[in-house]
Order: C-alpha cells, then structure tokens, then sequence
C-alpha cells in the first residue's frame, strides 16, 4: 500500500508541477532576427551610448498575409541606441515586445565608418552569445548599416536574403564566415578582410553612379557602391533606401580589428584572385591587340613564396588557371593556335598584374590580408619570430613580383568571330 | 549453479558477467565520456601546434599504464583491484590504498558531474539552474545502477554507438572544412608542447587504469582483459585523436584553446550539402548520453570500492553513501572557470600519481611475496579452495 501511495504522490506532485514546456519559447513571443547593423551613433545622441544598433526583423504576420494574397512588408528595421552592443540589444527588445531570438540571424553589417573605430566589441558580443553561430556573415557597408537592412531586393524579400544569395551562390564578392574572420584578426600571421555592401537605385545604377560624380563607371566590379548608399543619412533616407537594392563590390582591409582601407575595382578582383575565389566569373580587361575581352576564370592556382634577403621581405606569387573566352571586340581566329598563345599571355600579364595592384594596395595599409606572415611561418618559423614583432613595415616594404600562366581551354562554342 | 550462488553471495550485480564487447563499450564511457570536451581545449592550449599529435601519441605511450591492470588480472582473475590489495598489501594497507583510488575516482565523479551540468545547461539549457541537471544526472544513475552492473553495461552497448556515430559524423562533416595551414609547422618549439599535452592525456589514462582494475572482475572470460582493455583504450584514442585533428584543422590551435567546448563549436557550423545546418542539438544531445553513461562509471567505481573495502556496505548503501560527498563536490564548484582549473590540477596531480604509486607498490610488494610467479593464479587458488 505505502510504495502504491508515494507513488501516486509523486504523480501528483509532478502533474501539479508540469504547467507547460520547460523553458518554453512559443513562435508567436519570437521577434525573429534576420540581419543586424551597426552605424556609428546620430549626431546630438546621448554621448554615453556608443553603439547604434538597428536589427532587420521578419515580420511573420506577413508571411501569412503574402500567402493568402494580402499586401505589406515582410521585414521590419527599428534601431537603439546603448553602451555597447548588448545594451543596443537590450533597448531595442524594450520597443519590440517580444523575445528577441538571434537563432536565424545570418548576417551582421557595420558601416565604414563604424569599422574604423574598430569592430572589438562588436565580435566580442557576437562570439559570447550563444544563439550567433561562426558561420553567419559579416559585411561593411559603404554608407549606412540601416539602408542595406532596408534595401528591398526586387528578386528576395529581405535583403539580408538577397546578400547570402550573392555570397554564397553566385560568387561575386568576398566570401568569409564570421569565425574565419574572427581567426584572421586573432591571428599574427593574417590580418582581416570583409567583403563592403551598399545600396543603389534598381535599374538606374549607371546613372546614379555618374550623377554621384564616382569615378567609376557603372556596372564595373568593385567599384563601391557609396555614392548612392553613402549619401543619405537620418531617418530622410528611409524612403529612399526602401527603393534600393543591395550592391556588391569592393574589400574593406583590416588591421588589429580596425578598419584601414578598401581594396577596389582592379584590386578588389586581384585580392579574389589570390584568394582562389574568382573562380566561374568574368573578368574583363582592355588589350591593344583584341580591343575590350571578356574571360571566364575556370581554375586558379596561386601559389606565393616568401624570403627574407638582406632583411628586405620577397614576396613572389605564381598564378595559375584555365579560362574560357566570353567576348573579344575584334574579330579573332582562334583556331589559330598563336591567336590562342597571345590571348594567353595577354590575360595572364592581366592577372598577374591585378595581384600585384592588390597586394601593393594592401602594403600601403600596412596590412598582410593575403597571408604572406603565415607563409613564412610555416616556411621557417625561427625566422618568422625574428621578423614578427616588425612585421607589418617588412611587408609594406616587401618587394612583389607576380607572375602567372595558363591556358585558354575553351572559346565558347564559336571557334572564329564572324567579321 | 555455483556461479549463480557466488553472484547471491555479493552485492546486487557486483559480480555480474559481461561479455568481451560489452566490456569495450563500458570502457569507452571513461576512455570518451565526455572527455572530447574537455580534451581538445585543454591539449590545444598546452601543446597548441602540436595538439594533433599529442592526443595519439599519449594514447599510445600511456597504454603502458594498463599493463599492471592486466598482469593483476591474470594473476587474480575475477578479482577486483579492491580485494586483491588486500590480498596483497594485507588488510588495513590494502583497505587504505583502495580508500585513496576510491577518494580520487569520487573527486573525478565529481567534476565530470559537474562537467555534464554546465555543458546541458550552457548547450541547450541556459535559462535552468545547474542543481536541476546535477539532480536528474545524479537519480538517473543511481537507478540504472541499482538494476545491476549488466544492465549499465547493456545501456552502454546500445547508447555508446550513437555517440560514437555523432563524433565519426562531426569528423566526416568537418573535413571539407580543414584547412591544413592550421596543422603545420610542428616542433619549431621543440618537444615541450607535445610533451606536456601527452602528460594532460596521462591523467585520463591513470582514470582508465583505475576503472578497468574495477571492471576486470566483470569479464565472463578474464583472459580477454588484456584485448577488451586495449581495444577500450586504443579505439577511443583514435575516435579522439580524429576529434582533434578536426577541431584544430578547422579553427587552428589559437581559436582553439578560446572556445568553451571546441567540438560545440565545429557542430554548430557543420553543414551537409548548404541545406542541413543547425545540427548541433541533436549532437549535443548524444553527448549529454555520454556524460551520463560516464558519471555512471565513476559512481559504480567509487560505490564497488567501498564495498569491497567495507563490506558490510551493501552496494545500493554505499552508492547513496558516495553520491552525498560526488553532489555536493559537484555543487560547491562555483563557476565553469574554477572547473576548467581545477579537472588539469585533479588528473595530473591527484589521480596521476595516486594510480600511479597504488600499481607501483601492489607490483612491488606483489614481486617481493612472489605472487607475480608463473603458475597458479592466486585469485583461482583462493576460489578453488572455497569452493
């Protein structure tokens, strides 16, 4: 009788206890975190609160409302002030009303001019909480955080969608996880880089560009996008953001968790092609000999070596790949085996010669974001903890020689241009 | 029969026989366990470049702390470490020496409770109050203990391969991740690093010698002691070995050694294909299985030795008598940085030189009394005679 009464009792006592799940996290509580940005505070703010964070929520109710045929935006954007990030956080979950969940955050943008203040205490609160995971994204933005949350991607329905989309499928910009990221900065051996977002007009780009006055023409890679995004400011270029789409280009070089500078246009697509990423796209460059010409980089194999001669860094990289040719202005015979030869060298001096651009780029940063450090670590460690500590000024005085070579695999599925 | 009426004679299952398989798989709940947590922080931060290559070499090197569970067992077959102290060193030394195994072994329990704990809770329950895990750990494994030593083991045959099938899973998964930048250059330090990550990983196998000279009485057929302990010992190195090649190949020895839980992390960013992501829960979930078939192993240690240092003790006594002190060790560690601290200080310099001395004077004082000798096993004297 006395085992049948406890336990009856310790039935009891639990049913009485069980109200509902452990820790219960209903999706209806959840404010869910699709990206999050980080622009430097507005002018005249509390100048206690250093940290301007804006978060980009989905608002589910839409997806509902999209599914049934109703109307309305899919993605929210609301921004807080704090001291620090996780106090940001904290005011912003003051306005929201729910529970901030970070589980399907998948992007995090800072602004420039935020990064050159240095992102230490932005990673710090990122890699503490346990909700982010080291494979989420981090991009500058050339302009401001909120515009790129806010930007309307005419194919996706956020943003922060649309930017993973470029990242990871069609393969036009820097592609780093935040842990990767996170290893470079701690490292002694590499220094950081990100790949920089911005916004533009959908459609007229080319004319915003020129009517921004950049020096780069329209539609060229790399070439920034902040003549657009960089322009608004305040809450006046809510509306106009919203009419924008998320532009790609360019690379913002780090040192010690601080930005130092960008790597664009023809730098930009040699840092991709060092870091074997330029792989499946266009690059298209001007020849005296076939006029404008446009190549698909199939393989990439760069291969750098470093020494120490009279205590003066040499860096020499060797490049090789196979391409395909997309487009020559002038009519060409490339059944013409010396045809195919010149093409070669053309676009290998072509290569080689972006490389170089970006690392010599990279030296005036005084920055290693290729790696150089860590070739001659593993090449002769002993030599590397002699130079470390006077590491940065041996690379930006280092001499660069860049040299490449290939083949020309395929020419489209037209062997001769019609004249 | 006689069998049957030796097992009635002896606390609830403590003479239980389990097979050669069986006992490899109850061996893996103290040679992994947990221990890949752990280890891979711990090896990364002490031998940093060379972490890969101290988890195996240790494993190998440290094999030699088995042997003496071994030569015991022969010579005492179906005996545990604490009955043949005494038959050995005499009643009160023998008594003595299994207190402080049993002491050490409590201490261990303690921090691996507590380890389990703060891993639950920091994984997948942040918002619980630690005692609750400690609570639910701790009344799991005394009633998987109280139905017996075999049906541990038959938990362990059964849970122990999911474990090992989410660790081989978290390698395969991770190698498209390796960058193999993160493993080279080694030995531009010199020997120390992979020297001191080996001496880390001799603390887990002096844990293991303890464990198996407990076990060894279990074994249907003793002469498989010597196999079953070193498959126990040799295929967990390799699984961990494969961990922390891994763990390090994927985050390099610097990010390594930041991480709480290293193998946490390399499962939180695993994807299979771009499309399975976020498979860390159901990992996590296999390891917490780990952590509680281990704390069940210590338990069963510390409970059977006191049993056989006192036994008047039955072995459901003495198992509420140890889980008092192993609950309140767990409770009292203030925050997972004393724990972090405390597990290296335990293994290298508690538990390391306690089995380490304990086998050193039972070799000694067994060689001087001439018990090592070619001929009869002791232990199958003694049985021989009372039967």
């Amino acid at each position: 009788m006395m085992p049948k009464l406890a336990v009856f009792f310790v039935i009891l006592a639990v049913i009485l206890n069980i109200t509902g799940c452990w820790s219960q996290k209903n999706m209806s509580d959840l404010a869910f975190v699709m990206g999050i940005g980080f622009d430097v505070p507005p002018e005249g703010a509390d100048a206690q609160m250093h940290e301007y964070l804006s978060l980009q929520i989905a608002v589910t109710s839409a997806f509902v409302q999209e599914a049934t045929g109703g109307a309305g935006g899919v993605a929210w954007v609301t921004s807080a002030l704090g001291k620090g990030p996780a106090d940001a956080k904290q005011s912003i979950a003051k306005q929201i009303g729910r529970v901030v969940f970070y589980g399907h955050t998948a992007a995090i943008l800072v602004s420039k001019e935020r990064a050159e203040k240095g992102l230490q205490g932005i990673m710090d609160a990122i890699e503490r909480y346990p909700g982010f995971r080291r494979s989420i994204r981090l991009f500058i933005v050339d302009g401001k955080a909120r515009d790129v949350l806010e930007a309307q991607p005419k194919l996706d329905q956020i943003s922060i969608t649309a930017m993973l989309r470029m990242v990871r499928h069609t393969g036009i910009t820097y592609d780093i996880p935040f842990g990767d990221f996170v290893a470079q900065t701690e490292s002694e051996t590499i220094e950081g880089a990100l790949p920089i977002a911005g916004t533009v007009p959908p459609g007229g780009y080319s004319i915003e560009k020129k009517e921004a006055g950049s020096e780069v023409g329209g539609g060229q890679e790399g070439g920034g996008a902040g003549g657009a995004g960089g322009k608004q400011s305040g809450s006046d270029s809510s509306k106009q953001s919203q009419e924008k789409i998320v532009h790609m280009g360019g690379v913002a070089v780090f040192r010690e968790k601080k930005m130092v500078g960008t790597l664009e246009g023809q730098a930009s697509n040699g840092f991709l092609l060092f870091k074997e990423q330029f792989h499946n796209r266009i690059y298209a460059f001007e020849t005296d000999e076939f006029g404008d010409m446009s190549v698909i980089i199939r393989m990439l194999n760069v291969k750098p070596d470093v020494n120490i001669v009279k205590g003066r860094l040499q860096i020499r990289i060797k490049t090789v790949f196979s391409a395909g040719v997309a487009h020559v202005e002038t009519a060409q015979d490339f059944t013409d085996k010396h045809i195919r030869e010149k093409v070669t060298r053309v676009l290998a001096g072509e290569l080689a010669d972006a490389i170089k651009q970006a690392v010599t780029k990279a030296q005036s940063y005084g920055s290693d974001v290729f790696g150089f450090g860590g070739q001659l670590f593993r090449k002769n460690p002993k030599l590397w903890k002699q130079y470390r500590e006077t590491w940065p000024e041996l690379f930006s005085n280092a001499e660069v020689q860049s040299e490449a070579s290939g083949t020309i695999i395929r020419t489209g599925i037209i062997r001769q241009s019609s004249s | 029969m006689k069998a049957v009426s030796r097992m009635s004679s002896s606390p609830k299952g403590s003479k239980t026989k389990i097979g050669s398989y069986q006992g490899v798989m109850v061996s893996f709940s103290i040679t992994i366990g947990t221990l890949f947590i752990t280890i891979t922080r711990e090896v990364g931060s002490i031998s940093g470049m060379e972490a890969y290559i101290a988890v195996p070499a240790a494993y190998l090197i440290m094999t030699i702390l088995l042997v003496p569970v071994f030569l015991f067992s022969s010579r005492f077959p179906g005996k545990r470490i604490g009955e043949y102290s005494q038959t050995i060193l005499g009643g009160f030394f023998g008594r003595l020496l299994s207190l402080a195994l049993m002491a050490v072994m409590m201490a261990a329990a303690a921090l691996v409770l507590r380890n389990t704990a703060e891993f639950w809770g920091a994984a997948l329950m942040p918002e619980t109050p630690v005692w609750f895990f400690l609570v639910t750990l701790l009344i799991l494994v005394i009633y998987t203990l109280m139905n017996g030593f075999e049906v541990y083991a038959r938990v362990c045959q059964v849970l122990f391969m999911i474990v090992i099938g989410s660790l081989l899973f978290l390698v395969i998964a991770s190698l498209v991740k390796v960058d193999l930048e993160n493993l080279l250059p080694v030995f531009y330090r010199g020997w120390e690093p992979l020297l001191r990550g080996c001496l880390r990983v001799a603390g887990f196998a002096a844990q293991y010698a303890i464990f198996s000279a407990v076990i060894c009485g279990h074994l249907r057929d003793a002469r498989t002691i010597a196999a079953t302990g070193l498959k126990g010992w040799l295929i967990a190195g390799l699984l961990l070995s494969l961990i922390m090649l891994a763990v390090q190949g994927v985050f390099g020895p610097q990010q390594m050694k930041k991480f709480v839980s290293p193998p946490l992390e390399l499962a939180k960013i695993i994807e299979i294909g771009g499309v399975a992501r976020g498979l860390e829960a159901l990992l996590v979930s296999s390891w917490i299985i780990a952590g509680f078939l281990q704390i069940t192993a210590y338990f069963y240690t510390t409970a059977i030795i006191m049993t056989d240092v006192f036994p008047r003790i039955s072995f459901p006594t003495s198992l509420l008598i140890v889980s008092a002190p192993i609950f309140a060790g767990a409770y009292l560690v203030n925050d997972q940085e004393q724990l972090f601290a405390l597990f290296p200080v335990l293994r290298t310099y508690l538990i390391l030189p306690v089995a380490i001395t304990a086998f050193g004077l039972l070799i000694t004082v067994a060689f001087l009394r001439g018990m090592l000798k070619h001929g009869t096993p002791s232990g199958q004297k003694e049985r021989e005679e009372m039967e």
